[in-house]
């Protein structure tokens, strides 16, 4: 007869049987990085969408509406105007392409928590 | 507590090389060693560590509640002050966290120290989480350890608990420096966690989070709204992205407030 589990015993169930976790492959990484930006995936739609958006906040802006103003995500004036420089953002109004490479600078080379 | 050498499995690379765990450094160095083990009792564990850990975690959120409502604390903490309003957006909504890792010395004579709260980036997850559990099933099935041993935790179900209750309904994006084995390990595992909690994922590099307009998106275009990032946040802010309007609109896991 097996023996009684102690009372603490069963805290904890073992995992689930699952894949191991991928591994990514670093050549497709670099592979994937060196690929040119293209906006056709998101579609004249949406960058059209965009557009109206940018200037409903443009508007928004200019005639001072605090809301506005006081809501970090439709910011007025230069706030984005940090780093468009070297990253193919600006803080315009307009469709925008996206760009790529504004993070992991810092990180290069961190490894984690540690 | 006591520290007590143990045996070695001797297929050990081949369990590695199964679960897709990394057990040795690029220079072949032995990355994982279980030469010797820890025994704790279930006092030594409750009252000991678990109620250190609440404790502690139960000021760093008092210290966030506090800081957020306090333009010099925050400036006191060196937070730059274009994220002060993000910070205490973020807090006023309760953005939730999915885990922290605190690191204490203990030896069982008295009361844990605090060595660090690594609240943000924490790694050596599946380590704790599964390599742990499967060394302590496997010694046991060999007669190497007590019938009755446990593993006092239970990171792994809490985990998929916890993206259960905060995955929403969003795609949610993963992104680290992947060319650093030790991030992109931690990272597939957490969303392998999310996906086991029935949640929509995507990976990515750091590298492949874009900016278009007021939005992050990923290299497909799709919008990233919810996104766990095992990038410091002192980092993601100083990046060229970091003051974007589009940090706003993406909901991090941790908050910026860890």
């Amino acid at each position: 007869m097996a023996d009684p589990p102690p009372p603490h015993f069963g805290r904890r169930a073992p995992p689930e049987p699952r894949p191991a976790p991928r591994r990514p492959d670093p050549q497709a990484l670099k592979r994937k990085r060196s690929t040119t930006v293209a906006v056709g995936a998101v579609g004249l739609l949406a960058l059209g969408g965009f557009a109206v958006a940018d200037q409903i906040r443009a508007r928004n802006c200019a005639s001072g509406d605090s809301a506005a103003a006081n809501d970090a995500s439709t910011r007025c004036g230069g706030a984005g105007g940090h780093f468009g420089a070297g990253h193919g953002w600006s803080s315009g109004g307009g469709a925008e392409a996206a760009a790529f490479g504004g993070f992991g600078a810092t990180g290069h080379g961190f490894a984690g928590g540690e | 507590m006591r520290r007590e050498p143990s045996p070695q499995r001797p297929d050990f690379a081949a369990e590695a090389a199964q679960i897709g765990f990394r057990d040795r450094f690029d220079d072949g160095a032995p990355y994982w060693d279980e030469t010797v083990r820890y025994v704790f009792t279930l006092e030594e564990i409750e009252s000991d560590l678990e109620t250190a850990t609440a404790e502690l975690h139960r000021l760093n959120l008092e210290l966030v509640d506090r800081a957020a409502r306090d333009e010099a604390l925050l400036k006191r903490l060196r937070i730059p002050e274009y994220a002060w309003d993000l910070i205490a957006a973020s807090w006023r909504r309760r953005d939730p966290s999915l885990y922290g890792r605190f690191d204490f010395s203990y030896d069982g004579g008295g009361p844990p120290k605090l060595l660090e709260y690594n609240a943000d980036t924490p790694t050596a997850l599946y380590e704790a989480a599964v390599v742990q559990w499967r060394w302590l099933e496997q010694l046991t099935a060999r007669g190497l350890l007590p019938r009755d041993a446990d593993q006092f935790s239970s990171a792994h179900e809490k985990l998929i608990a916890r993206w259960r209750e905060i995955g929403g309904g969003d795609l949610i994006h993963f992104a680290c420096n992947q060319s650093e084995a030790d991030d992109s390990g931690t990272l597939a595992y957490l969303e392998d966690c999310a996906r086991q909690a029935g949640l929509a994922t995507a990976a990515l590099d750091m590298g492949d989070i874009g900016l278009a307009g007021v939005r992050l998106v990923d290299r497909g275009g799709r919008t990233i709204r919810r996104l766990f990032k095992l990038y410091p946040w002192e980092w993601m802010l100083a990046d060229a992205f970091g003051r974007s309007p589009a940090m706003a609109a993406t909901r991090f896991v941790e908050p910026r407030g860890r």
